[in-house]
């Protein structure tokens, strides 16, 4: 009887248990640390009977679930932890275990011991070559910037395996491939090329520094980016001969990643991704911090700065503000996602006047790591230089021809051109580009003119605030003025000129179109008064952006630009 | 669907479960019918229709025959029957396998080649098709009554802990339990326990095992490979020195063994969750210290059919001359080899486990008895192990040149720290594959297994079920899912 009573109570709770997965996916009872890492999301698909018979619909519901069901955080976890407590095996994808802990993308770790290349390239002279254009390219466009009043420098990022080489795994080293840093450095020197390589520099950080410039289970640097945001900040001023705001690191304190803010858990981003239950010891290498101060006199300019690459400038961030030493800070991350470093919104760069923003910017600084050399500026490079030298015309040509030579779509064609600038002949072979694209110049003459003119850059900035906008955005709505002859906001009495006044009354009205209430008073009020609904609605919107601007246009406006 | 699946586990199986013990004892039956189909279904819907009105007919055409006094028309009626059975399984498992070859003689002859669209192969048709000939067999012999209903008879076949992989289920075997079965709680929760140790052998080992078998050897299954990728598996093998291609080898031997019996413990376990008592398909196979005896232990439902559908109708070993009881022998493990897949591979692999099994009785059971147990042990596992290479590798030409790489006597230094996670697994395999052929490991086959727990084993016994259920959820997700081997069989 006891055993009976026994086995009903394990039974009740073995169904409990089997549910729980469910119950937890349903209602997401308890809450767990979520799974760090990037990974393409399943979707699932429609139950139609075709997905069913394929067995598409099988397929994506099981990867769906995989991904999705409840307690997936904890069960996955504990199998790390088993896996890595006895054979320090992990399943995150490019990471390996050096000695005492410290772990390494492989990436790094081969392209240290010189085996990176093979996997890229199928010989020596392939990989050369490419290097060799992409130097051609970069050394191309740091001269036709320079006609646009624009400085262009290169990073190249510090790698863990070169600063902490005593704790990588033991490899067979490959010496007859080409080290693609020393390779890229010695062309910089020759070609006057101006680069920081930060893994020597870091390599004498950290003999001096009393922690360790980068986490063991990290693949960034930690707070010490902050000595290459100095560097930057020198580098820069030596380029322009300027005086910016200078960084003042305060008081140095430990502390520990998991009590701090998410950012700082990525000082430990490798480890965070091995996803295990329990957290391991850093006590060995405590991690140190201090607030940072901006100190700037009058001598200080705030020149416009792009920068274009890899994440770790955008570790940077994270510790110094931006804005407090340049002017519209932004960063092209790998040359997809643009960010302003000082709100840190974020648009595809697709959807971006990219010729506004680099004639904008007074320094482009492009960032990339020993890994990325193949790709440095992730195609900015190869697109800026066409978009600054080649007409449109003789552009568009060239992307119908590969379309139809190789039978591939005008996306394809783009990336190959944005690849390889030198398919043009315009563009081919060391010589630097003497033709330029007529509208890029009168683009940046337009940027240049405002640029210069303090008082109407007054106008716009006060422009700007009344329409709770960024004056940039506003320079790019006034370029676009210059070029097409309409009438500018600097000459407008009112922040509204002709062509902006059209177009918010046109999206106001469209705001009113999607409230139900809105549009039965609408309605009513076009029946009192004999007119309609349209006709009503522009009246009032023309009379509320004249009255009112303050009110409703900037959410108006604003909407348009995010659109 | 999979037992080793995200959708089984987290849906299909509790869902079930409750659905099962909620209902009234006389609809369970219906129940566990309609989870079956669904089951089927959803792994292969294409099929199920067909599979539904084969067991409608076989049903029937079994009633017909049963009723039929006329000896000569219950002959014909059992033959047809059989044929549907055998004929279905024929279609589909070897129709591709036939008319490959056909066309490959015509075209020797420069005749042009007959046009055929390739079909696919229905999950588990090997299995069903099995139990319903037994179940035409055994009502024909008068070993059973038939069923009398047919909601019954299609449990019989379509029953999902079955249905896709065993264990084959003779009819005579199950037919009592279809109608009426116990279940009591300590019956449920040792299904329970018995279900995760089979998920833990496949998920925790197999699994393990075999991505390093197929990192080795590259991808199983050539059917849907690319020309180009058996062109890398062909290097791969033509490249691979004797320490990479005995462990391969070995890690396959495991790896086939602990994904089967581990898939046939949870078959049995949730069987038992339900009240049925499954026979047991393996009982320690790599302690055999024969061949014929290895086959009594291993996959034994499929070699207890064979015995009784193809080796007694040939007259088994009550023939006139020796010659013709070895050529019985042999052709039944050249069907059984055949029965595992429609390729060449798989004849020669039946036709070599034939011989030695006519060797067996020959003289290598003398032979064996004379050099002890273990080295006997020893022995049969070598023979086992080589003759897996054309079980795993799928083309003649590349299992003759894993071989020769296998005594090409190029060895390199193995270190256990290259992958320790697998050399565990092997370990941990090898310990369990071998640990019955001591007292200890024996008793605790049978403490874990066969006997009922007592009050403080239930409890550790629930509790590491649990814990094995979660861990094996989550290393089935950490890694990514991966089908039983015998599926495609």
């Amino acid at each position: 009887m006891k055993n009976r009573r026994l086995h009903i109570i394990l039974y009740t709770i073995l169904v409990i248990v089997l549910f729980l997965p469910l119950a937890q996916y349903a209602f997401g009872i308890f809450k767990f640390r979520p799974l760090w890492g990037s990974a393409t999301k399943a979707t699932k698909s429609d139950f139609t009977f075709s997905n069913l018979a394929s067995g598409k619909y099988q397929a994506d519901a099981e990867n769906y679930l995989s991904e999705n069901y409840g307690l997936r955080q904890p069960t996955v976890r504990l199998y790390n932890q088993f896996l890595w407590t006895f054979f320090k095996k992990t399943y995150a994808n490019d990471v390996v275990l050096g000695t005492n802990g410290w772990l390494y993308f492989d990436k790094n770790v081969k392209t240290y011991y010189g085996t990176y290349q093979p996997t890229l390239f199928e010989n020596n002279a392939e990989a050369k070559s490419k290097y060799d254009r992409n130097i051609r390219v970069l050394n191309k466009l740091r001269h036709v910037l320079k006609d646009f009043d624009i400085e262009f420098m290169a990073y190249i990022s510090p790698d863990k395996c070169y600063v902490f080489p005593d704790n990588i795994p033991d490899r067979q080293p490959d010496t007859t491939t080409i080290d693609a840093t020393k390779y890229f450095t010695e062309s910089f020197d020759r070609l006057g090329f101006p680069y920081i390589e930060m893994s020597q520099m870091y390599k004498n950080i950290a003999d001096t520094l009393f922690y360790t410039p980068f986490s063991p289970g990290g693949a960034h640097w930690n707070f010490s980016c902050v000595y290459a945001a100095d560097t930057i900040i020198h580098l820069i001023e030596k380029a322009g001969n300027i005086n910016l705001a200078q960084i003042q690191i305060g008081e140095y304190r430990q502390y520990n990643e998991y009590e701090e803010t998410v950012k700082h858990r990525c000082d430990y981003d490798i480890e965070s991704m091995l996803n295990l239950m329990f957290r391991r010891d850093h006590s060995k290498y405590p991690l140190y911090l201090a607030d940072i101060t901006i100190v700037s006199d009058s001598t200080c300019v705030k020149p416009n700065v792009l920068f274009v690459g890899n994440s770790f400038l955008w570790r940077i961030k994270d510790f110094i503000h931006f804005d407090e030493i340049f002017s519209n800070p932004r960063l092209w991350y790998y040359n997809k996602e643009a960010y302003d470093l000082a709100t840190l919104a974020m648009k595809p760069t697709k959807k971006l006047d990219k010729t506004f923003e680099i004639l904008l910017s007074d320094y482009i600084v492009t960032f990339c790591g020993d890994t990325q050399l193949n790709q440095i500026s992730f195609g900015f490079a190869g697109e800026t230089l066409i978009k600054l030298c080649l007409p449109d015309s003789i552009v568009e040509k060239k992307i119908d021809e590969i379309c139809h030579k190789q039978n591939i779509s005008r996306d394809k064609a783009i990336k190959i051109i944005n690849d390889n600038p030198e398919v043009f002949d315009e563009l081919k072979g060391d010589a630097i580009p003497s033709m330029r694209n007529p509208q890029s110049v009168d683009a940046h003459r337009a940027v240049s003119s405002m640029k210069n003119d303090k008082n109407w850059m007054k106008v716009l900035g006060g422009h700007a605030r009344y329409l709770n906008m960024s004056t940039k955005d506003l320079m790019e709505l006034e370029m676009n003025n210059i070029l097409d002859g309409n009438t500018l906001m600097r000459d407008c009495d009112t922040v509204v000129c002709k062509q902006n006044y059209q177009a918010a009354v046109d999206k106001l009205i469209k705001y009113w179109e999607n409230d139900n209430e809105k549009m039965k008073y609408f309605e009513n009020k076009a029946k009192q008064r004999g007119k309609s609904t349209h006709e009503m609605m522009t009246i009032d919107a023309k009379y509320t952006i004249v009255t009112d601007k303050g009110k409703y246009f900037p959410r108006i406006f604003n909407n348009n630009q995010t659109e | 669907m999979v037992f080793s699946s995200n959708i089984f586990l987290i849906y299909f199986l509790p869902i079930f479960l409750a659905a099962y013990f909620l209902t009234p004892k006389k609809w369970r039956n219906f129940t566990l019918l309609f989870a079956s189909i669904l089951f089927y279904a959803f792994g292969a819907p294409e099929f199920i229709i067909q599979l539904l009105v084969s067991i409608v007919a076989n049903f029937y055409l079994v009633r017909w025959m049963v009723k039929t006094e006329n000896q000569l028309t219950k002959k014909i009626l059992c033959g047809i029957s059989i044929a549907i059975s055998i004929g279905l399984l024929f279609y589909y498992k070897y129709g591709n396998f036939t008319m490959q070859n056909i066309n490959y003689v015509l075209g020797w002859i420069h005749v042009e080649p007959m046009k055929w669209v390739k079909i696919l192969l229905p999950i588990g048709i090997s299995f069903f098709s099995f139990q319903s000939v037994t179940y035409t067999l055994d009502t024909y012999r008068n070993v059973n009554e038939p069923m009398q209903k047919l909601t019954d008879y299609m449990l019989y076949i379509v029953m999902f802990p079955q249905l896709i992989a065993g264990p084959i289920i003779r009819y005579c075997d199950i037919a009592d339990q279809i109608r009426d079965r116990q279940a009591d709680y300590a019956d449920r929760l040792q299904g329970f326990y018995r279900f995760v140790l089979g998920l833990a052998k496949k998920v925790l080992i197999a699994d393990v095992i075999g991505f390093q078998v197929d990192k080795i050897l590259g991808p199983s299954n050539y059917d849907v490979l690319t020309s180009q990728q058996l062109a890398d598996i062909a290097t791969k093998i033509a490249n691979i020195d004797s320490s990479m291609a005995w462990i391969a080898i070995l890690a396959f031997t495991f790896q086939i063994y602990f994904d089967f019996a581990g898939y046939s413990d949870m078959a049995i376990g949730l069987g038992r969750m339900m009240g049925f008592k499954f026979p047991e398909n393996f009982d320690n196979p790599y302690v055999s210290t024969t061949i014929s005896e290895f086959w009594r232990r291993w996959h034994q439902t499929f070699s207890v059919f064979i015995k009784n559908y193809l080796y007694f109708p040939l007259g088994g070993s009550r023939v006139k001359t020796e010659g013709r009881k070895y050529f019985n022998l042999w052709f039944c493990f050249l069907m059984s080899g055949l029965w595992h897949g429609a390729a060449w591979n798989f004849v020669v692999y039946g036709a070599l486990q034939g011989i030695f099994i006519c060797a067996d009785k020959l003289f290598l059971r003398k032979f064996n008895e004379r050099i002890g147990k273990i080295p006997a042990v020893i022995c049969t596992f070598a023979i086992i192990v080589l003759t897996r290479c054309f079980f795993r590798i799928e083309r003649i030409d590349l299992s003759w040149l894993f071989i020769k790489r296998l005594f090409a006597f190029e060895f390199t230094p193995v270190h256990f720290a290259d992958n320790p996670h697998f050399f565990t697994m092997m370990i941990v395999a090898a310990f369990f594959s071998f640990i019955t052929l001591t007292k200890f490991g024996l008793r605790w086959q049978d403490k874990v297994y066969f006997t009922q727990y007592n009050r403080q084993q239930h409890i550790i016994a629930f509790v590491l079920s649990v814990f094995g259920f979660f861990f094996c959820l989550g290393a089935l997700n950490a890694t990514g899912f991966s089908p039983f081997i015998y599926f495609r069989f």
